[in-house]
């Protein structure tokens, strides 16, 4: 056998691979084109025989792209706050040589692995008695508990490979500590920056937890949840349902699409979620 | 990791590792996972000791010493719930690993199209796990699933399976979608570990005379022990854990056959509000993913500082 039908037999597996494995995404998109007449056909067309946006249109109208809006006001100040708070704080991690400094570290690994069941009851509480239940902002501190543990211990990697001569020669030219963060940091570390705001991008995106339990307001629901309180409300009408799962999913399969190697590495990077 | 072959600070006596203007830059993040972790943990178990009810969440909360653990280790409902998070979290990352290995396995070698396939599985991850719960519930419905009419058509079943409200079936089911799930990041933490060995072993062993399966058994599994027994560590943890999935499949049904112990803590809290319990659950989960966590990090973390 040639080099080459060696490479084309492994297309083949390859193609017959990638076919089974995105069969639900195809099945998601194939369902939300249907008009109800046809998803309750028996047996179910493989291919859409009548495709429409009728369902998208009814998502639309019950208020579904306020959803939409509101998963990108929750995931977009997430991504800020989570940098703000954890780059600095990364930063200063790389940079100390203190026998705590490695105890730190762990903390954080460990805070990345804790489950949002746990942090959801005692969170619930806290913010009832700051009185910000049903605010965005809720949402928001509630995934940085995710994010922020996650980009420190990713963006302490990337500063960790900074140059410490260049920053302290920074340093001797008259920066402050500050300049020289913004100045010399960041921009070799642009690259991990890019890394941990996408991943954080992806877990408040796909946050659900969170948002059931603190909003109970339905204009204020990210997509997420408004999604599901379809599933319980109209189980009947899976198109709509399938049509409002392709809006959540359509946004990240274009972030996916183009920032694919900073995701493979945040994922590869930080042990995450599954 | 790179970074640490350092030589002397230019600054001399006032380096930059003992500027105190470090403090400040940790300052945010460290008081931020105090309040908003370390303390919610702590507060979570404080309250698992107390009565506590919708009302009586903010203010005065009785005491109630071990009783919500007493109730919750004796009810014949936790045993079962045990049980479920075992299998649903076994029968997950066996399957997952294997599936994962393989096509990393496979992968490593470029061919026309390899990255177009390892970026397809990877959109598995990047897609909301509410999301994909929500898809394989509709993949699995009975009358109009896609599942059964696929078997169907294969001559494997006569009629259709009602797959989630069949207590025989609901908890493969949800395993199956969770195996979808955690595929990606099984191959691409695998892949990682497999990018890492040498190809000059490879070819040593090649000239020898060894087949591929021997090379495998042999060679890239030993090799690889750190990174399988990571990638299964992690998995272990994350699928116990999982919540979305099943809550949007089936919610714990039917007759708890899929209640996991994230589940069962939630159920109490926020359908019951019975605080008390649900916190008492949460503990109970936090106190076994804290040691699986310390169990990982004097594993596998900090081999490379």
């Amino acid at each position: 056998m040639t080099q080459r039908q060696h490479a084309a037999i492994k297309s083949a597996a390859g193609a017959v691979i990638f076919i089974v494995y995105i069969i639900p995404i195809y099945w998601m998109f194939v369902s939300s084109l249907k008009p109800r007449s046809e998803i309750y056909q028996i047996p179910p067309t493989i291919f859409p025989e009548q495709p429409q946006l009728a369902s998208f249109a009814r998502v639309i109208s019950d208020g579904g792209l306020i959803n939409v809006a509101n998963s990108f006001f929750i995931a977009g100040f997430t991504v800020l706050f989570t940098l703000v708070i954890a780059a600095p704080g990364a930063y200063a991690l790389a940079r100390f040589k203190k026998k705590w400094t490695r105890f730190m570290v762990l903390l954080f690994l460990m805070a990345q692995m804790m489950p949002t069941v746990l942090m959801a009851t005692p969170l619930f509480a806290m913010f009832s008695r700051m009185g910000i239940n049903n605010t965005l902002l809720a949402v928001i501190i509630g995934n940085a508990t995710m994010t922020i543990p996650f980009a420190v211990i990713v963006l302490r990697t990337v500063f960790l490979g900074v140059s410490v001569e260049l920053e302290e020669a920074a340093y001797i030219d008259g920066c402050t500590m500050a300049g020289m963060f913004f100045r010399v940091v960041l921009p070799v570390g642009k690259a991990g920056l890019v890394i941990a705001s996408v991943i954080a991008f992806i877990l408040a995106w796909g946050d659900f937890i969170y948002a059931n339990t603190f909003i109970n307001n339905s204009s204020l629901f990210p997509a997420t949840v408004a999604m599901f309180n379809y599933v319980g409300a109209l189980a009947t009408d899976w198109s709509a349902i399938m049509a409002f799962a392709a809006l959540i999913a359509i946004p990240l399969i274009i972030l996916f699409i183009m920032l694919q190697k900073h995701v493979v590495v945040g994922l590869s990077a930080g042990a995450l979620k599954m | 990791m790179t970074g640490e072959k350092r030589t002397g600070s230019i600054l001399g006596s006032f380096p930059l590792s003992r500027n105190h203007s470090l403090y400040v830059f940790l300052l945010p993040s460290a008081a931020f996972i105090v309040i908003f972790v370390a303390y919610p943990i702590l507060f979570n178990i404080w309250l698992s000791f107390h009565d506590v009810g919708l009302r009586t969440l903010v203010g005065d909360r009785p005491f109630a010493g071990l009783g919500n653990y007493i109730r919750l280790f004796t009810s014949p409902l936790f045993g079962e719930v045990l049980l479920n998070s075992v299998a649903f979290t076994l029968g997950s990352i066996i399957p997952q690993f294997i599936i994962g290995f393989a096509l990393a396995l496979f992968l490593m070698k470029q061919f026309p199209g390899s990255s177009i396939v390892r970026g397809g599985i990877i959109l598995g991850w990047v897609i909301a796990p509410i999301v994909v719960g929500t898809v394989w519930r509709w993949i699995f419905n009975t009358d109009y699933g896609l599942l059964n009419h696929l078997l169907r058509q294969f001559g494997l079943i006569d009629s259709p399976l009602s797959w989630l409200p069949n207590p025989q079936l609901a908890m493969i089911s949800v395993i199956i979608a969770n195996v979808w799930l955690g595929i990606p990041f099984n191959l691409m933490l695998l892949m990682g570990g497999l990018s890492a060995l040498s190809e000059t072993l490879y070819e040593a062993a090649s000239i020898d005379g060894t087949n591929r399966l021997q090379r495998l058994v042999y060679i890239t599994i030993p090799l690889m022990k750190q990174t399988i027994a990571a990638t299964l560590m992690l998995g272990l943890m994350f699928t116990f854990k999982v919540f979305d999935l099943i809550w949007v499949m089936t919610g714990g049904g039917p007759v708890d056959k899929t209640t996991t112990m994230p589940i069962l803590a939630y159920r109490y809290s926020f359908t019951f509000f019975n605080f008390g319990m649900g916190t008492a659950v949460a503990s109970s989960l936090f106190v076994l993913m804290a040691v699986l966590s310390i169990f990982y990090i004097l594993g596998f973390v900090g081999r490379d500082e």
